[in-house]
């Protein structure tokens, strides 16, 4: 098989790389290590009560998980929390005396980190010409009206949840409507705006849906977003940017790529296909033939 | 300990279901009277 394209890593990045790629005709092939997280299929704690994970999946937070030399989830924001979750889920493993946790802290776990922290805010102005203004650093090559239709094309495929401010230092996107604040949310915003009249409280600006895009449903709020989304609420590279070009007969993801139909040409639609690597002893060892 | 049992308890099948109100399924409505809820969710 001949590709025009190689994409290395199948996070955001890499899957927006792959669906642009395979959208202008690229035959295009996803790189990717590690286990295969499949959307949907390979979420399999999704909605998973508590009290049916050991330890109610609470071992991976606090010192029990430092003294096991677990990475604390708080330390390192959601993603190796995501990792975590979506990539142990193997059959519970019996607990020994004295051993608290069992978590794979990793090692094939920064693949397909799926969503992020899914906040999406664009930079402005303040930030373009910061170095110029400031004289540190290199100019950058490009302002806010530049990158602005990006911003927007990107918010559009994605789907942005938010409140629209007007404000000149944080610009507004191609929103849907925003969640709710919560009461003591709301308190704080009303007493905080009343007493700096020039200051904002709004909700987050995220990459979740608050209504139903491109086959994708709105949140439904179950909670654990780490687990998995079965209905695509938040954007992420296995929902969003790979499937809409995944080849009929099998999932991209698949270490192989003979999925794609047997022609000495390459097809110019079906891809990307992905091939993973596998990974022994902390390298990669090997990439299946493809 | 009396963290811990707190929070065993609500975790646990009784707490989450039979006390408290659970669904994974459902809209967002971030501010209601508690007296509404019948239930608190777990």
């Amino acid at each position: 098989m001949i590709y025009d394209a190689i994409v290395i890593g199948s996070g955001i990045t890499g899957g927006w790389a792959a669906k642009e790629l395979t959208e202008k005709g690229l035959a295009t092939l996803v790189i990717e290590r590690g286990r295969n997280v499949e959307h949907r299929k390979d979420y399999i704690t999704e909605h998973k009560p508590n009290w049916q994970f050991p330890l109610r999946n609470r071992a991976a937070v606090g010192g029990d998980a430092r003294r096991a030399g677990v990475p604390d989830p708080g330390a390192h924001g959601p993603i190796p929390r995501v990792d975590q979750t979506l990539l142990h889920q193997g059959p519970p493993q019996s607990l020994r005396r004295g051993q608290a946790v069992h978590l794979d802290s990793g090692r094939s776990g920064r693949r397909q980190v799926p969503d992020l922290g899914r906040q999406v805010y664009r930079w402005s102005d303040l930030d373009f010409e910061a170095n110029l203004r400031d004289g540190h650093g290199v100019d950058w090559p490009i302002r806010y009206a530049d990158i602005a239709p990006w911003y927007s094309y990107v918010e559009r495929f994605i789907g942005v949840s938010g409140e629209k401010l007007g404000l000149r230092q944080l610009p507004d996107g191609e929103f849907q409507p925003p969640m709710e604040m919560n009461a003591g949310e709301k308190f704080v915003k009303t007493g905080l705006e009343r007493a700096f009249p020039d200051r904002h409280l709004t909700i987050g600006r995220v990459a979740i849906l608050t209504q139903a895009l491109n086959g994708r449903l709105p949140c439904h709020y179950c909670g654990p977003c780490e687990r998995g989304c079965s209905t695509g609420s938040y954007f992420s590279s296995q929902a969003s940017t790979l499937p809409p070009r995944r080849p009929r007969a099998a999932s991209p993801l698949s270490p192989t790529v003979s999925s794609t139909p047997s022609s000495t040409t390459p097809p110019r639609t079906a891809l990307p296909a992905c091939a993973s690597w596998t990974r022994r002893r902390n390298r990669c060892a090997s990439i299946p033939p493809v | 300990m009396k963290e811990l049992t707190i929070v065993g308890y609500y975790t646990s099948e009784i707490g989450a279901m039979q006390e408290l109100h659970v669904s994974p399924f459902g809209a967002y409505r971030g501010d209601v009277p508690y007296t509404s809820l019948g239930r608190a969710w777990s």
